[in-house]
């Protein structure tokens, strides 16, 4: 089935190899903070990348190849947590479960305000997992374009490009993002 | 060590006027060991940041992409085939188009000649006007009188007795002297 490729990479097969395939890592994680779902994540990932791939002939259209498969991970992420949030309102339709898609917070995420633990005592493991699950409480919109800028670095254009907003609403939302952060890690102090 | 710099992007960073590059400096400065206490709350932001950039597929995701993506290739070959049909009945319309764009630069062509006609024929009115030396009156006059004699011309042609007719004239005569000879043994 699959001796279709050793023989010789087209040069579409290339670019696709050296140009899309190392977005990976950065997709996944895109999905994986959308998502809080590992495996969803990497289906997520495969799905960006498969998509791409069909969109072959379009590729010297696209003016940002990194951006535009944010954005294309990211409908996907969504999608996925609107399926979720309709099989679970119908599953705990009594609960009325409104953030069905927010990933169970671990009892960790509360102790800042409520108990606040010494640095000595909680190591540096658990610290950082705090401010993961700080970041992880950020509203979707925030959590992804703090995710674009500060983890991957892209720049203002490149996350108005994948998130489908202006530049300067990215910089309102990741503003909203950073103080919210800043204010919660200045609290324990 | 003066951390003033440092105060100052962070400051900067808050209010998302930093630079890329900017921001790098800061991730770099917290990956230190030797942070100072007063910046010691913000260290666990940007080693946290750290931390999640690291998140990575294993080793076989590759491989699989890769597979499916030649699976997709030899799927999309085999329904080239039809494809091509669907193209080639596709192409009649798309040729009807090309065939009336190809005409226009016929219809420019024609038009060209139409006005380098004109205006050679224009210029020679004028050379031979400006030959002659004549006024404008007489070269309206002789104007009128090549059309005139254009004219006459035509006329000349039309007056000629057709060679029909001639045929005709010389057939009676000849029929004529035939019946004469019968009727006249």
């Amino acid at each position: 089935m699959n001796r279709h490729v050793p023989t010789g990479l087209s040069a579409q097969e290339l670019t696709f190899q050296n140009d899309i395939l190392p977005l990976k890592d950065s997709l996944f994680r895109l999905a994986l903070r959308i998502t809080f779902d590992r495996l969803e994540a990497e289906d997520i990932t495969q799905e960006t990348l498969l998509r791409l791939w069909q969109q072959r002939d379009e590729w010297p259209q696209i003016e940002n190849m990194g951006a535009y498969a944010s954005t294309i991970c990211r409908r996907l992420a969504l999608d996925f947590l609107k399926r979720a949030k309709t099989r679970n309102e119908g599953a705990e339709e009594a609960e009325g479960e409104a953030h069905a898609h927010i990933a169970p917070v671990s009892p960790l995420v509360a102790l800042p305000s409520t108990a606040p633990l010494p640095d000595e005592v909680l190591d540096q493991r658990q610290r950082l997992d705090i401010v993961r699950q700080l970041i992880d409480q950020l509203p979707e919109v925030q959590r992804t374009i703090l995710q674009l800028r500060d983890i991957e670095g892209y720049s203002y254009d490149e996350i108005a490009q994948a998130t489908d907003l202006t530049e300067t609403q990215v910089k309102v939302y990741l503003h909203r993002a950073r103080t919210r952060l800043k204010s919660t890690l200045l609290k324990p102090e | 060590m003066d951390y003033k710099y440092i105060e100052q992007l962070l400051e900067r960073y808050w209010e998302c006027q930093t630079t890329l590059e900017e921001e790098a400096i800061l991730h770099a400065f917290f990956a230190q060991s030797d942070i100072p206490a007063s910046l010691l709350p913000w260290r666990d932001l940007f080693l946290a940041e750290a931390e999640m950039g690291k998140a990575h597929l294993d080793d076989n995701f590759t491989q699989r992409v890769m597979e499916k993506i030649a699976q997709e290739s030899q799927s999309m070959e085999q329904g080239a085939r039809s494809k091509d049909q669907e193209a080639r009945e596709e192409a009649s319309p798309a040729l009807t188009i090309s065939l009336s764009q190809r005409l226009r630069p016929l219809w420019r062509a024609a038009a060209s000649v139409a006005i380098v006609l004109s205006i050679g024929m224009a210029t020679q009115q004028g050379f031979q006007r400006g030959q002659d030396g004549t006024s404008d009156d007489d070269a309206w006059a002789t104007t009128a009188a090549q059309t005139a004699n254009a004219g006459d011309t035509i006329q000349l042609f039309t007056e000629q007795p057709r060679p029909s007719e001639q045929a005709e004239a010389v057939l009676t005569t000849s029929t004529d002297s035939v019946g004469l000879g019968v009727g006249k043994p």
